[in-house]
């Protein structure tokens, strides 16, 4: 059974998510409830749970405030937000699951489910990441998690330099010459990076701007990155790309 | 006195140096020449008879100046009706010199002046010296105004110069001597003296021209007090006099005087006496005032020098008696059929007018009442004396009284003439103002468009960059505003108690909060249409946001609306959702960590055509809920009441109505905050 605790401040809210794991996750054991940050570690302090579901917005603070009081995170974490724009990228960019509210009950059982086959040490890889993200000033986010089959890898964004689509995969290329294969599919990536200094170039190319090393204009055009991979660029991957460069020249 | 003599000796010789020029036309008086052309006046019309009117004109000057006048007047109307250049100035020339005699100044320098321009239109050099010389004459007798008269005498000499007139020079040398003699400034006068002479020796010197260049010299020897040689030049000039002119002889009873003076300088006061006594012989023959009183004079000196207190008396009583004459008649001549002729030799070229006359007359006899005044001291006749004296007070104030009104002729004159420069400096300072606007109207014009493009090219670049900042200012705003009704927490907190009444299987409920929600939600909608909605509307739309918020907090707080029965609210507007962003922050922040149950009371009250709203909660207070919002809050900050003021602001400023706001912080018995209330007294709307 997986002993999990609802931190919420509004009673609907518990009372939703507790009858929704009720009737889609019969492995879930409902073991506690808490209405603030406060009484939420007390909870889990000592009902030691499986999973927590956790409000990040409550009367006397948030959800991460509450995480800054545990050392070690021996519990995965499912997070509930009604609207939390800021949090939610930073939830991409460590690829940990969050609901949003009123709440998709598919979404919880997923969710859930994630939750229970997710490995404790991954888990903590994903949860750093959050936090750096969570904790930078002016809100950039700094750290990716990249997932696959055999691993999980915690990267800094700047150290991307190239992302190739391969199908329904994504191919990363970074600074350290790895090449990490994701079962993403590049939109994904491309929706995720494009506010941090990320262009699509190509259907099949997003590349990091702060890596291009040069345009050369010939054979239609192709960037050359820092690590002297050439990237082709569409017509209209190309003309982002100039109107770019014409910023930074003024 | 000495002064006084001078300046009347020095008319003379000025006047009598143009003895020559002046006598072919005007001296002796041609009478016949008057008479002849008079003949001829009834025979002719035109410009001929213009120039028989001023040539009668002309010559009447001096001797009937009355007569001179108004045959100048037909003569300027009948030449300007005709359009006669020559002979309007001319008459207008006769017109001024009249105007001089008669004592009209500033018409004379009025008149005369446009007769000069008229001359230098027409090119007649002579007249044009001539007209100037008679300015300066004006000038001078009638101004006193020394300065004017060298002037003049100048431009004359330059005339005189360039046209190669050798009778207009030599008059100028000579005038130059005599108003430098007048300024006692001897060695310019003597050095004018010298050049004429100099002059004349290559022209021919007429008797009369002769006698007076030879007096001059006397006088200028007299001046530097060489008085033999003077004596010498005086008697030199004497043998060249007609003494059966009658005229002629009235200068030489002044040259008498001169010659006396001279010997009385010398000290021979029997000579000097002779002479007084011919100057006396000869004026009394006809009758020459002005003769008497200048050798009765010298005899007074002459028996006051000699120790003879009582002769002198009598001759100072005598010199009284003529300058009185002269005084009361105007006239040098107490016989008046002379009194038109030359009294003295200042006269012979420069009419004097009567006035002037008589100020001559004045000062002399001043002079007879100062020995007068010493020999009744002397005797110890005081009460003679006494009288004596009040007669010099009277003659002094009438002198004074000349020279002031002199003066303040000049400053008239002075004042009209600097009025007309500066009307003429002003007419001329506007054309050039008004060709240099013309040269640069062009340029101008160019400019002004140039300007005018560029400012309105920076007024639309203003404009334009002001209405897209406006524009998304407006956006912005109005996003802000949508966001602060549209909490997305609400939404979706609400939308989740929903659910969660749905998994109770509550289906009314779920029903009754679904549709309260979806009112409230279409409310929201309909602000960003409408910008006032009826007060009605506004009540029950604050019920379905606290109904809905109090399914999400049943235990946090409780609410009540009162409502004033007096209101219509169905008929009186109100912005939308003005106060659910306060209600909101009550609910999120006035309630933390707050041990009691919340409330929240919203109330609306009639205030006379106004109506108040008021939200009270007793929570923390602003202070306290501003500390206790965690970092995720910090960042949106407490927008309700700013986002509200703009919007009152703008609503007040559309509307011109005052909506007042305000945010009150309440506080219990002990001074602790005890809650918040918000206050906003709404005025009748409508748009």
């Amino acid at each position: 059974m997986l002993r999990t605790i609802i931190i919420d401040d509004e009673p609907s809210v518990r009372n939703t998510l507790h009858g929704l794991l009720k009737r889609t996750c019969p492995q879930v054991n409902v073991v506690g409830e808490a209405n603030s940050v406060a009484t939420g570690i007390k909870a889990i302090r000592e009902k030691s749970p499986d999973l927590v579901l956790l409000d990040i917005k409550m009367d006397d603070g948030t959800g991460f405030d509450l995480l800054n009081h545990f050392e070690h995170i021996n519990f995965k974490i499912i997070f509930v937000t009604a609207y939390e724009e800021f949090a939610i990228r930073a939830f991409s960019f460590s690829a940990i699951d969050y609901l949003l509210k009123p709440i998709n009950p598919e979404k919880l059982a997923k969710a859930v489910k994630n939750a229970e086959m997710l490995k404790s040490k991954d888990f903590g890889t994903q949860l750093s990441a959050l936090r750096e993200n969570i904790e930078n000033p002016g809100g950039v986010i700094k750290k990716i998690i990249l997932k696959n089959q055999e691993s999980i890898f915690l990267l800094k964004v700047d150290d991307i330099i190239h992302c190739e689509s391969d199908g329904s995969y994504t191919v990363f290329e970074t600074t350290d010459t790895q090449r990490i294969l994701v079962s993403r599919v590049l939109k994904d990536y491309d929706q995720l990076l494009a506010g941090s200094g990320f262009l699509r170039v190509h259907r099949s190319h997003l590349i990091n701007l702060k890596h291009i090393k040069r345009f050369d204009k010939q054979d239609g055009g192709f960037v050359v990155m820092s690590n002297e991979s050439q990237i082709p660029a569409s017509t209209s991957g190309k003309e982002r790309l100039l109107e770019l460069f014409k910023e930074i020249e003024s | 006195m000495d002064k006084v003599l001078k300046h009347i000796f020095v008319i003379f010789l000025f006047c009598g140096l143009h003895l020559s020029l002046q006598s072919q036309v005007n001296f002796p008086l041609n009478q016949h020449v008057a008479d002849s052309l008079e003949k001829l006046l009834p025979s002719v019309s035109g410009k001929e008879r213009v120039d028989i009117l001023n040539g009668i004109s002309y010559t009447l000057i001096r001797h009937y100046s009355s007569k001179s006048d108004s045959l100048s007047s037909i003569s300027i109307q009948l030449a300007k009706r005709i359009g006669y250049k020559e002979g309007l100035a001319k008459a207008l020339f006769c017109k001024g010199t009249n105007d001089y005699i008669n004592g009209n100044f500033i018409d004379a320098m009025t008149i005369l002046y446009e007769a000069l321009e008229l001359y230098r239109e027409i090119g007649d050099t002579n007249m044009i010296i001539e007209t100037y010389y008679q300015i300066g004459a004006v000038s001078y007798f009638s101004f006193t105004d020394l300065k004017e008269g060298l002037n003049c005498v100048q431009i004359c000499l330059d005339y005189a110069k360039a046209s190669g007139y050798k009778h207009w020079e030599s008059q100028m040398y000579s005038s130059f001597q005599y108003l430098y003699s007048t300024a006692e400034d001897h060695e310019n006068a003597l050095k004018y003296l010298k050049i004429y002479s100099s002059f004349a020796k290559k022209i021919t010197v007429p008797r009369l021209e002769e006698a007076m260049v030879i007096a001059a010299y006397g006088r200028a020897y007299t001046q530097m007090g060489e008085y033999r040689k003077a004596l010498d030049q005086y008697l030199n000039t004497w043998i060249r006099i007609n003494p059966d002119d009658i005229e002629e002889r009235a200068y030489l009873a002044q040259l008498s005087y001169s010659i006396g003076d001279a010997y009385n300088a010398l000290g021979v006061s029997d000579s000097a006496g002779y002479y007084f006594n011919l100057g006396m012989a000869l004026a009394r023959k006809n009758k020459h005032y002005w003769g008497s009183m200048m050798n009765s004079l010298g005899l007074a000196r002459n028996y006051l020098a000699s120790g003879d207190a009582i002769k002198s008396a009598l001759y100072c009583d005598s010199t009284l008696y003529f300058g009185s004459q002269i005084d009361s008649l105007r006239s040098f001549y107490g016989i008046r059929e002379y009194s038109k002729l030359l009294g003295m030799s200042g006269e012979l070229y420069i009419p004097l007018n009567k006035q002037y006359k008589r100020f001559l007359a004045w000062r002399v006899m001043a002079g007879a009442v100062q020995i007068l005044l010493r020999i009744r001291e002397q005797q110890g006749q005081y009460q003679r004396a006494l009288r004596v004296n009040i007669q010099l007070n009277k003659i002094n104030d009438s002198i004074v009284n000349f020279q002031k009104r002199t003066e303040i002729l000049d400053l008239q004159y002075k004042y009209q003439s600097q009025h007309k420069d500066d009307q003429i400096t002003l007419l001329s300072q506007e054309n050039q103002l008004q060709s240099f606007k013309i040269s640069r109207s062009r340029l101008l014009l160019f400019a002004v468009i140039a300007i005018s493009i560029l400012l309105l090219l920076i007024l639309i670049l203003f404009l334009r960059q002001n209405g897209i900042k406006s524009a998304r200012k407006v956006a912005e705003f109005k996003q802000r505003l949508l966001r602060s009704q549209m909490n997305p927490h609400f939404i979706f907190n609400s939308l989740t108690s929903v659910q969660n009444l749905i998994l109770q299987k509550d289906e009314i409920k779920a029903s009754v909060y679904l549709s309260r929600f979806s009112d409230l939600v279409r409310n929201i909608l309909k602000n960003s249409q409408v910008e006032l909605i009826s007060l009605e509307e506004e009540i029950s739309t604050v019920e379905n946001y606290l109904e809905l918020q109090k399914i999400r907090f049943p235990e946090k707080f409780d609410y009540d609306i009162k409502v004033d029965e007096k209101l219509e609210s169905e008929n009186i507007n109100i912005p939308p959702m003005l106060v659910q962003p306060f209600i909101e922050n009550a609910i999120e922040h006035a309630f933390k960590s707050l041990d009691t149950k919340g409330h929240i009371i919203v109330s609306i009250l009639k205030k006379s055509d106004s109506f108040i709203m008021e939200i009270k909660d007793n929570g923390i207070g602003r202070q306290k809920a501003q500390v206790l919002r965690n970092h995720l809050e910090k960042d949106r900050k407490p927008m309700a009441t700013l986002i509200t003021k703009e919007r009152i602001k703008t609503i007040n400023k559309k509307l011109k109505k005052e909506i007042y706001f305000d945010i009150i912080d309440l506080k219990d018995n002990f001074g602790k905050a005890a809650g918040t209330k918000v206050v906003f007294e709404i005025p009748p709307l409508s748009i």
